[in-house]
């Protein structure tokens, strides 16, 4: 069956390299990834000191500081989607605070002399500065956090260059301590080759450590879709919040590190142009990936560079061009609008540049870790709901409904377009606010519970509308709901192996889960529900667009891993055959309400079944045809 | 004999190294039902957006009622009289059901025209009529398919693309949109139908095609496709 996934969707079998290696070989993917990104930058930097002496080199620490700073960025606006205009926020808070307390004190009381006791006199080393200037990086990044976390896309964006706005402005004010407006002088010039190619190297592994730890994990699934986030049990606010203190800390000590390049500068040299420059590089690079935002900052440097000859005027086929001024900005803009039109997902398009876990180079490493055993048998519960309703513009989606699936059962529940199934699941899993009614799981109020910890009560749900993290790869979609439910990185890898082996996806499983067909989404879908070993799963037409020997295929992995595992699954599609193979037990709605409950059998003849839902047409000769496979396949 | 509403020859798309469809020939005749049949990632829906014109192909040739339309783009497609409702309910979200509608029958040169059939598909679909007023982002899944019908619908096409128009429906629904589908064949309208339902379907059909990885493994009458027993159960599974 693997190799008939995999041939009947054209992708090229991978299934050669054993699926227990595949944590060992992501893994060994991701170290090789970073040493690209780190080679990358010491190429570089090694070529242009190399090749142009001194003025190679002080490219080179400006190239390395962007790409401290630009790594940095990409630490939030990559993992989040985020376009984050703030971080010169972060780099003047950094550049001015390890100013304050590197500058020699002499200097410092001529310069500043209303300068607050607190910060006046330190006189310290950069590298003894470099915990404070870090830690008020922390700091102020929490304090803002809070506010930007709760904002996503394009408001999320407006509200991080509000924030640059304000702290620019707060600096031209607090003249006593930048003086304001006028050049801060006097900040020891530490930030040589050495510093800054160290700095870029460590920020490299920090950025690419987060991306692609837990919490990286979990920042890229809420970016891809928040909906599906939330119904794992990851709350995007938390994840966003996360994200900004990394990235926010990294950006203040970048600011540092430019500051101490510099040597003297103002408020304004943190502005808008900067800022444009930092996300202009991201973006040209590739914002998701730290290899782009690598690959971006050495392009925006050589294209600068060249730029910047060019600036001062020069001479062409014997025409002289006169000197333009802000032509490097101009350049870095047609870049962005270059790349952006070629390439949408910059340079790199969206993958960090190195081999993946499917790589040859890879395929030697042994098996690390053996997929889990099934998890322990579902405890005796109930999903049961009361009274419950829910109106939209006056129209009651759902009126009134009241049922009980246990686990250890299939429950089907089927209806008419529009009767309000989907709305009931969308009511029990917090997406939207009942109106009336009660509902719990197990002797617990799901109604009470955040919209995050209906996961954490062992509810699990899959959408009708597939909702897949499509930036990350299906083995990654699997270990997020993993490690959503809170289990420990191997132990999670090795759940997430057993539930693509259950669902027959180990061959596909270094894919990215938007470049997936549409069997192997919806298989997908159900498998990363799985991993969060829930007691009851609440399935959204899971068979919808299967032909019958796909939706038999997954009528079998359902009914083997559900006698396994004794969970509860709540059915809702509207292939009969399906539901009625399946179910032990049929509820039917019409119209917001459900109006009748019992056996698949007692349920097919009730008149008002067949009237609201199933017909005497077509579709209803071709159920009934099946009936005896189908009684069959009940009693097994 | 009349011009063919549809014929695809030799029609070859690549997805960078992938061959997804592979030297396809399709015929829809004038005022027939061609199905094409297969699982899922045999190239259906390509084949079906290629024909289109929203996806360049590597080889081949598209001819839509005598004129050659290789390469055209989706906008020429529509103007010869095709319209498609693609797979995945596409529709829009932020407007109520009547304005998708009205927006659809913005093709149609005359106004009062565009005005009744509105309220003919409104009839035809009587949850669409019901919800007339409502954001077409809140339908249920079903009820936005029968949406992108109702609006496929719209342009009073010569030539429909259905993709998967039974995709999450009811039984009673998906009965009503068969009866759709022979309703339009009896007004002359011909129609390409992608299904997952390959017995319904035949059903309907004068003419299938069965792909498989790309090729096409059959094609004939839905007599000899249902006939036999070696294509149902390797491809069809019906």
């Amino acid at each position: 069956m693997a190799e008939g996934a995999a041939a009947a969707t054209g992708f090229p079998d991978r299934g050669a390299a054993p699926l227990a290696s595949l944590p060992g070989r992501v893994r060994a993917s991701n170290a090789a990834r970073t040493a690209v990104c780190l080679a990358l930058a010491l190429a570089a930097a090694a070529a242009l000191t190399l090749l142009f002496g001194r003025y190679g080199e002080r490219i080179a620490v400006q190239m390395c500081v962007n790409v401290a700073a630009v790594v940095a960025l990409g630490a939030f606006c990559g993992n989040t989607g985020i376009v984050s205009f703030g971080h010169g926020a972060f780099m003047l808070i950094g550049a001015y605070l390890s100013g304050l307390l590197t500058m020699p004190a002499a200097l410092q009381r001529t310069a500043l002399p209303e300068l607050p006791a607190l910060l006046a006199g330190w006189e310290l080393s950069v590298w003894a500065a470099a915990p404070a200037v870090a830690l008020a990086g922390l700091a102020f990044a929490a304090a803002s956090g809070g506010a930007i976390a709760r904002l996503a896309g394009a408001s999320a964006t407006i509200a991080t260059l509000g924030l640059l706005i304000i702290v620019h402005g707060v600096a031209l004010g607090a003249r006593e301590v930048t003086r304001g407006s006028q050049t801060f002088f006097g900040v020891p010039r530490a930030t040589d080759l050495a510093v800054a190619l160290g700095a870029a190297l460590l920020f490299i592994v920090v950025a690419r450590a987060f991306r692609e730890s837990r919490w990286g994990l979990f920042a890229r699934a809420a970016r891809d879709d928040a909906a599906a986030a939330e119904a794992l049990g990851v709350d995007p606010r938390r994840t966003r919040f996360v994200a900004w203190c990394v990235s926010g800390t990294m950006a203040t000590l970048a600011g540092a590190l430019y500051g101490h390049m510099l040597g003297a500068f103002s408020p304004a040299s943190f502005f808008l142009p900067l800022v444009f420059a930092q996300v202009a590089m991201m973006i040209v690079g590739g914002m998701t990936t730290v290899s782009g935002a690598v690959a971006g900052v050495l392009v925006a440097t050589l294209l600068q560079d060249a730029v910047r000859q060019a600036e001062g005027g020069f001479t062409l086929l014997g025409v002289d061009v006169p000197a333009v001024f802000g032509l490097t900005t101009v350049a870095l803009g047609l870049a962005i609008l270059l790349v952006i039109w070629r390439r949408p997902r910059g340079l790199t398009g969206g993958r960090e540049l190195g081999p993946g876990p499917g790589a040859r180079l890879f395929a030697g490493l042994a098996a690390s870790v053996e997929p889990a055993p099934p998890p322990a048998r579902a405890v005796a519960a109930a999903l049961e709901a009361q009274g419950l309703s829910r109106s939209f513009e006056g129209v009651a989606a759902v009126a009134d409904v009241g049922f009980s699936a246990p686990t250890g059962a299939v429950t089907g529940l089927i209806g008419p377009n529009g009767a309000g199934k989907t709305t009931l699941v969308n009511l029990l899993t917090r997406a939207y606010d009942a109106d009336a009614g009660a509902a719990r799981f197990g002797g617990a109020d799901l109604l009470a519970a955040p919209r995050t910890g209906v996961a954490r009560l062992g509810v699990a749900r899959t959408f009708q509308n597939l909702r897949l993290f499509g930036g990350l790869t299906v083995f990654e979609n699997v270990l997020t709901a993993a490690l959503a439910a809170g289990r420990p990185r191997a132990r999670a890898e090795a759940i997430a192996l057993r539930e693509l082996a259950a669902f027959d996806l180990g061959a596909l499983a270094d894919i990215r889960a938007e470049a997936l067909p549409y069997g192997a989404r919806k298989r997908l879908e159900i498998a990363r529900c799985l991993a969060q070993e829930p007691a009851m799963i609440l399935l959204d037409e899971p068979a919808a667009g299967m032909n019958p020997a796909e939706t038999d295929d997954l009528a079998a992995r359902l009914t083997r891993v559900q006698a396994e595992r004794g969970v509860g699954l709540l059915l809702i599609d509207h292939d009969l055959r399906f539901v009625n193979r399946l179910s032990s037990r049929i509820v039917v709605m019409n119209r917001g309400r459900v109006i009748a409950e019992g056996a698949p059998e007692t349920v097919r003849a009730d008149p008002a079944v067949v009237e609201a839902y199933i017909g005497r047409g077509r579709t209803a000769s071709h159920a009934k045809l099946h009936t005896p496979d189908q009684t069959e396949g009940e009693t097994t | 004999m009349s011009v063919a509403a549809l014929e695809v020859r030799g029609l070859e798309v690549r997805y960078g190294p992938v061959r997804a469809v592979r030297g396809v020939d399709l015929d829809v005749a004038p005022g027939g039902v061609t199905a094409l049949l297969g699982a899922n990632g045999a190239g259906k829906t390509t084949t079906l957006m290629a024909a289109a014109g929203a996806r360049r192909f590597a080889a081949g040739s598209v001819t839509i009622f005598g004129r050659d339309m290789t390469g055209a783009d989706p906008e020429a497609v529509v103007r010869a009289g095709v319209a498609i409702s693609p797979e995945g309910r596409r529709v829009f979200a932020s407007l109520s059901v009547e304005e998708n509608l009205t927006v659809a029958g913005a093709v149609v040169p005359d106004r009062a025209l565009a005005r009744g059939r509105r309220a003919e598909m409104m009839e035809r679909f009587p949850i669409l009529g019901e919800r007339r007023r409502q954001l077409a982002g809140l339908l249920s899944g079903g009820e936005q398919q029968m949406l992108a019908v109702a609006r496929a619908l719209m342009s009073g096409p010569r030539l429909l693309l259905l993709d998967e128009p039974s995709l999450g429906l009811a039984p009673r629904m998906v009965d009503r949109i068969f009866e759709i589908v022979e309703a339009l064949r009896a007004e002359g309208i011909a129609v390409l139908l992608v299904e997952q339902n390959a017995a319904l379907a035949l059903e309907v059909a004068d003419r299938a095609v069965v792909l498989a990885n790309g090729a096409v493994a059959a094609a004939g009458t839905p007599a000899e496709i249902a006939d036999d027993a070696l294509l149902r159960s390797a491809y069809l599974a019906a």
